[in-house]
C-alpha cells in the first residue's frame, strides 16, 4: 500500500468536503434537469400542453415507426465510420507528434488545435464551397482532366457529411492519442528491439495496447459528439441522409411533442454507456503503469 | 537635471482636473516630475470609470429601445429597417427563419420572452394565441389601419374570440422557381418538380407544410389541401417518396435555395418571390411560373407577444411597415403583394397587375392561403418518414 493510499483513509473527511461543492453541481445542474427531461418520455402531448398522466405511448411510436429505428441505424453508422476515419488520420499524425517531432513541439501542437478557434458552422460552410459541383475540388479534377464532368456526389451526400465530420473532430482524436503516446518511454521500444520485434511486431505489442486508453478516449468523444451532431446533415446531406439529432431536435421545436423527444434520447444514451462500460470492461480506462 | 518649472495650473493636479487636460500636458508635468505617475494612473482611472459609467448608462437606455424580432428572410431589409430605427431612434435587431415552425418553437420554449414580435404567416398565429403567447392589437394607435383593404383589417387567422391579434401586412404565392437558362421551355406545372429530366437538380423547401403543395396534384384535388384524411396523406407520401430520389437538397433558407440555383446544383424548386430577388441580383435568371394546378401562399401579419417588453414600439413597427414607405419599401425588395390600398394605388399600373393589386379579392382568393393544421404533428412524422426514412 502506497502511503499516498494511507494518508488518504487517515484524512478522508477534508477531501469529502471538497468533494460536496462539485458533486452538487453537477446534481443540481445537470443530473436533476436531465433526470427531469428523461421522465417527459413517459408523458404525453394533448395539444398545446403536455398531459402529464403516465403512458408508454411514445415507447410504442419509437418501436412502431420505421423512420427512429432507420435513422438511429444510420446515425451509428456514420459514427462509427467519423471514428475509424479519425483513428487512422490522427493515429500517425499523433505519432509523429509524440515521438519524432523534437523541436518547436508548442508549435506542432498548436497548428492542431487552431482550427478549434474557427466557429463550426464556418468549416461546414467552408465544406459546402469546396465539394460543390461548381467547386474547388471539382474545378481542380476537371482542370486536371481526372474527370469530364462534376462529381454530385460528393456533396448533399453522406460522403460529404462523413468528410467534414472527420475534420472537424479531427482535432479531439489527435489530442489524446498524443498524449499516450508521448507516455511511452523510449526504452520499452529500444526493449523489443533487441528482443527481436520487427517495427511492425513493436507497434503491435508495445505501442498499440499502451494507446488503448487514448484510442478510447478519442474514439468516444468522437463517436459521441457525431452521434448528436445534426447541423452538418442539415447543410451537407441531402434526401435521406438526416441523423437522429435533428429529429429530436424538431420535437422539442418544431413539432412541440417534448415526451417523443425525450423517448428519442433514451437509445442514443444507452448506445453511449454501452460503450463506455464495454470499454471499461476491457481494460482500457486503467491508467497505465507510467 | 535642471528644467524650468512651469506654473501649476490652478486647477490644480487632481485626477479629475488632470482627466480633462490633454495627454501632452499630463506627460509633460510627469516628465517635470510635478506630478507622481501615480497620480498619472488615478486620472486614467478616473477616465475610465466615467467612461464605462456613460456606457453603462447609455447601455439602459439602448436597452429600453431595443425591438427584438423573428421573421421570415427580408422583412428587415435595410430599405425600411434603417429609416424606422432613425425616426424612433431605436435599434431593431433580428433573426431570420427558415419556416413557421421554427418561430413557433423559438416563442413557446422561451414563454414569448426572446422576440417582441414574429411575422407570423396564416398558419402560424392560431398557435401562438394558443399557447397565449400574443398580445391584442390596439388599433387605435395603427395611424394607416383604416387604409387596409377590409378584409385584411380583421381575417380570422388573426381574430380570436373577436378580438384582433395581428396587422397583416404582407401576402404571397408560393411559386414555382426554375433556372430561365437551363431550359429550353418553362415548366407549367408542379409536376415538373417529379420530372425524370430533372433527376438530381430538384428542390423542395424542407417544409411539412409544403404537403398541402403536394396535395394539389392529388386526384381528386381536395377542397381543402390543410384538412387531409389518412388516404390522402398517404398519397401525398407517396408522391414524395417518389420524388426523393430525384432531389439534390432539401432547401432550408431562401438564402440557401438562391445559392443552389446560382451555383447550379439546382434547376427547379419551389419557392417565393424574394429568393428570385435574390438570384437576379447576382445576375442570374430566375423564372416564376404559377403551375396549372394552382398555389399555397401565405398572408403574413406582424404578431406581438405578450412578454413583449416594448409594446408601443412594436406597435409602431407594425404601423410603419403597413404605412406607405413600409409597404412600397416590400414591393420593390420582396416582389410581395400588400395590403394598403393606398400605398397600393401610388405604384406603377403595371407593377399593380404584377403584384396581383388589381384585384385583391380574386387574386387572393386563387391562392390556397396557409391555414392553422390541426394535425399538425401527424403532418410533421409524414414529412419525415418520406423525405428522411
Amino acid at each position: 500500500m502506497s502511503t499516498a493510499r494511507v494518508a488518504l483513509r487517515s484524512n478522508r473527511r477534508p477531501l469529502l468536503l471538497l468533494l460536496i461543492l462539485p458533486v452538487a453541481w453537477m446534481t443540481v445542474f445537470y443530473l436533476i434537469p436531465i433526470g427531469v427531461l428523461l421522465t417527459h418520455a413517459l408523458f404525453s402531448v394533448k395539444y398545446p400542453k403536455i398531459d402529464h398522466h403516465l403512458t408508454l405511448v411514445n415507447f410504442q411510436t419509437f418501436v412502431d415507426t420505421e423512420l427512429y429505428i432507420r435513422v438511429l441505424v444510420r446515425t451509428v453508422v456514420m459514427a462509427v465510420g467519423v471514428t475509424l476515419c479519425d483513428l487512422l488520420l490522427a493515429f500517425p499524425v499523433a505519432f509523429w507528434l509524440a515521438r519524432r517531432v523534437r523541436r518547436n513541439r508548442e508549435i506542432a501542437l498548436f497548428l492542431v488545435i487552431f482550427p478549434l478557434w474557427s466557429s463550426y458552422l464556418i468549416r461546414i460552410f467552408a465544406w459546402k464551397t469546396l465539394l460543390g459541383t461548381s467547386g474547388i475540388l471539382n474545378s481542380f479534377l476537371q482542370w486536371a482532366h481526372v474527370t469530364n464532368a462534376p462529381i454530385s456526389f460528393l456533396l448533399y451526400s453522406k460522403w460529404s457529411i462523413l468528410i467534414a465530420l472527420t475534420h472537424i473532430w479531427l482535432p479531439f482524436m489527435i489530442l489524446p492519442l498524443y498524449t499516450v503516446l508521448d507516455r511511452i518511454p523510449e526504452s520499452l521500444l529500444e526493449a523489443a528491439n533487441d528482443l527481436g520485434a520487427g517495427s511492425v511486431a513493436a507497434f503491435r505489442t508495445v505501442v498499440l495496447p499502451l494507446a488503448k486508453p487514448g484510442i478510447v478516449a478519442g474514439g468516444l468523444t468522437t463517436f459521441s459528439l457525431t452521434m448528436g451532431d445534426y447541423i452538418a446533415p442539415t447543410l451537407l446531406g441531402g434526401p435521406g441522409d438526416q441523423m437522429i439529432g435533428k429529429l429530436i431536435a424538431d420535437q422539442f421545436g418544431v413539432a412541440n411533442n417534448w415526451p417523443l423527444g425525450a423517448m428519442l434520447i433514451i437509445p442514443v444514451l444507452l448506445i453511449i454507456s454501452t460503450i463506455l462500460l464495454l470499454a471499461n470492461r476491457a481494460g482500457a480506462m486503467e491508467r497505465t503503469a507510467g | 537635471m535642471a528644467i524650468d518649472r512651469p506654473v501649476a495650473d490652478p486647477v490644480g493636479n487632481s485626477p479629475e482636473a488632470l482627466a480633462k487636460l490633454p495627454p501632452e500636458t499630463v506627460f509633460a508635468r510627469l516628465r517635470n516630475g510635478e506630478i507622481t505617475r501615480r497620480d498619472v494612473f488615478k486620472a486614467m482611472s478616473a477616465l475610465g470609470l466615467a467612461s464605462f459609467g456613460a456606457r453603462v448608462f447609455d447601455q439602459n437606455a439602448l436597452a429600453a429601445d431595443e425591438l427584438k424580432m423573428i421573421i421570415w428572410e427580408g422583412y428587415a431589409d435595410d430599405t425600411y429597417r434603417v429609416p424606422f430605427e432613425q425616426a424612433n431612434n431605436c435599434t431593431v435587431s433580428y433573426t431570420e427563419a427558415g419556416t413557421g415552425d421554427e418561430m413557433f418553437a423559438q416563442m413557446e420554449t422561451s414563454g414569448g420572452k426572446n422576440y417582441d414580435m414574429v411575422s407570423a404567416s396564416s398558419d402560424l398565429p392560431k398557435r401562438l394565441y394558443d399557447a397565449g403567447l400574443l398580445a391584442e392589437i390596439d388599433t387605435s394607435k395603427l395611424t394607416n389601419y383604416a387604409n387596409l383593404w377590409d378584409q385584411f383589417k380583421t381575417p380570422d387567422y388573426i381574430t380570436f374570440d373577436s378580438k384582433l391579434y395581428g396587422v397583416n401586412f404582407a401576402w404571397g404565392p408560393t411559386l414555382l422557381l426554375s433556372n430561365g437558362d437551363e431550359m429550353t421551355t418553362a415548366p407549367t406545372s408542379w409536376n415538373a418538380l417529379l420530372d425524370e429530366q430533372y433527376k438530381g437538380k430538384i428542390s423542395t423547401w424542407n417544409y411539412p407544410l409544403q404537403i398541402a403543395q403536394y396535395a394539389l396534384l392529388l386526384d381528386p384535388v381536395p377542397d381543402d389541401p390543410y384538412v387531409l384524411d389518412d388516404d390522402q396523406l398517404a398519397a401525398v407520401k407517396d408522391i414524395l417518396v417518389k420524388q426523393r430520389p430525384l432531389v439534390r437538397l432539401y432547401w432550408n433558407t431562401g438564402l440557401e435555395l438562391a445559392q443552389a440555383m446560382l451555383n447550379k446544383e439546382v434547376v427547379i424548386s419551389d419557392g417565393w418571390s424574394w429568393i428570385s430577388q435574390q438570384i437576379r441580383a447576382e445576375k442570374g435568371n430566375p423564372v416564376e411560373t404559377i403551375p396549372t394546378e394552382g398555389v399555397t401562399g401565405w398572408s403574413d401579419s406582424w404578431v406581438i407577444s405578450k412578454a413583449a417588453k416594448n409594446y408601443d414600439l412594436a406597435l409602431k413597427w407594425a404601423d410603419w411597415m403597413i404605412g406607405p414607405e413600409g409597404q412600397v419599401g416590400l414591393t420593390e425588395v420582396m416582389g410581395y403583394s400588400i395590403t394598403n390600398k393606398i400605398a397600393a394605388a401610388s405604384l406603377p399600373q403595371d407593377r399593380q397587375e404584377q403584384l396581383r393589386l388589381t384585384n385583391v379579392t380574386d387574386e387572393y382568393a386563387k391562392i390556397k392561403m396557409w391555414k392553422f393544421v390541426a394535425n399538425y404533428d401527424k403532418w410533421v412524422q409524414v414529412w419525415n418518414e418520406a423525405t428522411q426514412g
